[in-house]
């Protein structure tokens, strides 16, 4: 009798001192995650024709403005900046400039003439979301402008370093 | 005769110390992949992007039984992390995606008892950022899970 209770005192015995059955009520995870340096900016579309059609007597033609589209910008940087060109120089006697409304805690260059070199228009953008914000095109001529119509010009707007 | 109340009073010594809530367990089938956030729409935050390669398999024999999750760490400011964990189709209620923090929060609840066990569950992870978190690489946080 003893001999055949020994072997089940044996085996809780062993239960016990492990105490332990395979599994654990907890497992980890490790996440690794990158985030990178984001710049994003977008136009709600294009200005309407600027025609310059009238002058003052004496005076160089009047200037037309529009100021019917806005910008939309997201950068998780510091210190970025809006640049703006053209593709092609305005004809002679004409300018185009733009001025973009800044973002919270940035700078706006106002009224800046386009070439096709890149050109700031706004600087000091760090860490913002926005949208609508206000994109004012400005034509110009001289009388020594020819005369021209449906011209284009295509503005390019980076933003950056 | 003396012999026998030993071994009796041995079991109902040791039975008790092999709790039922030892034997309930949790295991996952990996790390989720490389998470990286890097694009927005112009005017919004960031988008975010989730993983749901991963899979748990589970032990409950407490009635009721409940899976927490909660981080070794703070996360950096502006990112955040949330858990989806898919309940077993034999029961449970899955809390949908949780927001993870350093204290534990309750990700399945209402777990019967499944003594054979079950696998396969989906484990989404979902990383956020607002253009207030600065950029980093391979960052890592870890994620402990408990059934309880």
């Amino acid at each position: 009798m003893k001999n055949k209770l020994i072997p089940w005192f044996t085996f809780f015995w062993i239960l016990t001192l492990s105490n332990h059955v395979d599994g654990a009520t907890s497992a980890t995870a490790t996440v690794t995650f990158t985030i990178a340096t984001i710049n994003s900016i977008s136009v709600s579309g294009n200005p309407g024709t600027l025609t310059i059609n009238s002058a003052v007597a004496g005076s160089q033609p009047t200037s037309v403005s529009d100021s019917s589209t806005t910008y939309a910008v997201t950068t998780n940087a510091t210190s970025q900046r809006i640049q703006g060109s053209i593709d092609t120089a305005m004809p002679a006697g004409v300018t185009l400039s733009v001025s973009l409304a800044a973002p919270t805690g940035a700078t706006s260059a106002g009224a800046v003439a386009l070439t096709t070199s890149p050109q700031n228009l706004v600087t000091g953008i760090s860490n913002v979301a926005q949208s609508g914000l206000a994109i004012t095109y400005t034509l110009t001529a001289t009388v020594s402008a020819a005369q021209v119509t449906g011209a284009t010009r295509t503005v390019t707007y980076t933003i950056g370093p | 005769m003396p012999l026998i109340k030993l071994l009796l009073a041995c079991t109902l010594l040791f039975i008790p110390a092999i709790t039922f809530a030892q034997l309930s367990s949790i295991s996952l089938s990996g790390n989720p992949g490389l998470m990286t956030i890097s694009t927005a729409t112009a005017g919004s935050q960031p988008n975010s992007v989730t993983d749901s390669s991963t899979t748990y398999s589970l032990v409950n024999l407490l009635t009721g039984g409940r899976i927490t999750g909660q981080l070794n760490a703070s996360l950096p400011t502006g990112v955040t992390l949330q858990v989806s964990m898919q309940a077993p189709a034999l029961g449970g209620v899955s809390q949908g995606f949780v927001t993870m923090t350093t204290t534990a929060a309750n990700l399945v609840t209402n777990i019967p008892i499944i003594s054979l066990g079950v696998a396969g569950m989906t484990i989404s992870y979902r990383l956020s950022a607002t253009v207030a978190a600065s950029p980093v690489s391979n960052a890592t946080v870890q994620v402990t899970f408990t059934i309880q």
